[in-house]
């Protein structure tokens, strides 16, 4: 497959190699309809342009995860968490029922392309409250 | 390996503003709290920018990105009336300690809605 001895070829220089993208969002309060996590350390938002970020390049969104790190979820009813692209629903969500504190979706996977934008979606019926700080991950991997 | 920095930019955009990483809503006219010093050396690359909930008013903006307080040719300019751009083709070249930032020049009245999400890819090479 390679090569001619007599006329070696340099090496090609090695692709970079593309990481996992970790984004980081945080909610805490009022889960009643649908509100929208802060990006980084950002306020909760009700308008969801507040809440997006834009996807740099080509990849897949899984791993959802969400960590609340000073109490538990309360109201006696589930808050489901959800990534949302370009302001729509997708696949990619969980419900976490009344006094659990940690919850994940590691199964579904979205296909995402550069450009589209991120947003993750907090909704329950009346009464869902989430504690402070409560912490939300997705990953994007290269596709 | 490819990192991707953000920043988020709303507001005036008449003259030069620079904007906050990650979630820092702000747009000052003074640089300093939007730089943030690169671990390593590498690439820039990739300047992608969104308006998330409008349009660039009254005048073009152009969106830079800069390293220690300087211009780079990595930059995308939004018409009035546009709410997106980006700049997939040049690229910059930077070094460990550098300070990276992203800034707009736009002219008179020129205006961002609230928010634009900026995104910057930073390659380095692989350990």
């Amino acid at each position: 497959m390679c090569c001619n001895p007599l006329n070696p070829q340099p090496p090609a220089p090695p692709e970079p190699v593309i990481g996992i993208m970790s984004y980081y969002f945080l909610f805490s309060g009022n889960a009643s309809g649908l509100s929208f996590a802060g990006p980084w350390n950002g306020a909760v938002q009700s308008n969801e342009p507040f809440a997006q970020v834009i996807i740099p390049r080509d990849g897949v969104l899984r791993r959802l995860r969400v960590r609340c790190v000073a109490g538990a979820l309360s109201g006696g009813v589930a808050t489901t968490f959800t990534a949302r692209v370009n302001a729509a629903n997708t696949a990619l969500a969980f419900a976490m029922t009344s006094g659990t504190s940690i919850g994940s979706d590691l199964v579904n996977e979205i296909p995402v392309t550069a450009g589209q934008l991120l947003s993750i979606g907090v909704s329950g019926p009346g009464g869902a409250t989430a504690p402070a700080n409560t912490r939300i991950f997705v990953e994007l991997d290269p596709p | 390996m490819i990192y991707t920095y953000y920043f988020r930019a709303s507001g005036a955009a008449d003259g030069a503003h620079f904007f906050g990483p990650w979630d820092s809503q702000i747009s000052a006219v003074t640089e300093p709290p939007g730089q943030v010093p690169l671990p390593r050396d590498g690439t820039l690359r990739n300047l992608r920018v969104v308006c998330t909930n409008g349009v660039i008013a009254n005048n073009p903006v152009s969106f830079v990105v800069r390293l220690n307080g300087v211009f780079t040719p990595l930059e995308t300019t939004i018409a009035a009336g546009g709410n997106a751009g980006n700049d997939l083709t040049h690229t910059a070249a930077a070094l460990a300690g550098d300070l990276l930032s992203t800034g707009c020049v736009g002219g008179a009245a020129s205006t961002m809605p609230s928010f634009a999400t900026v995104a910057v890819d930073f390659e380095t090479a692989d350990p």
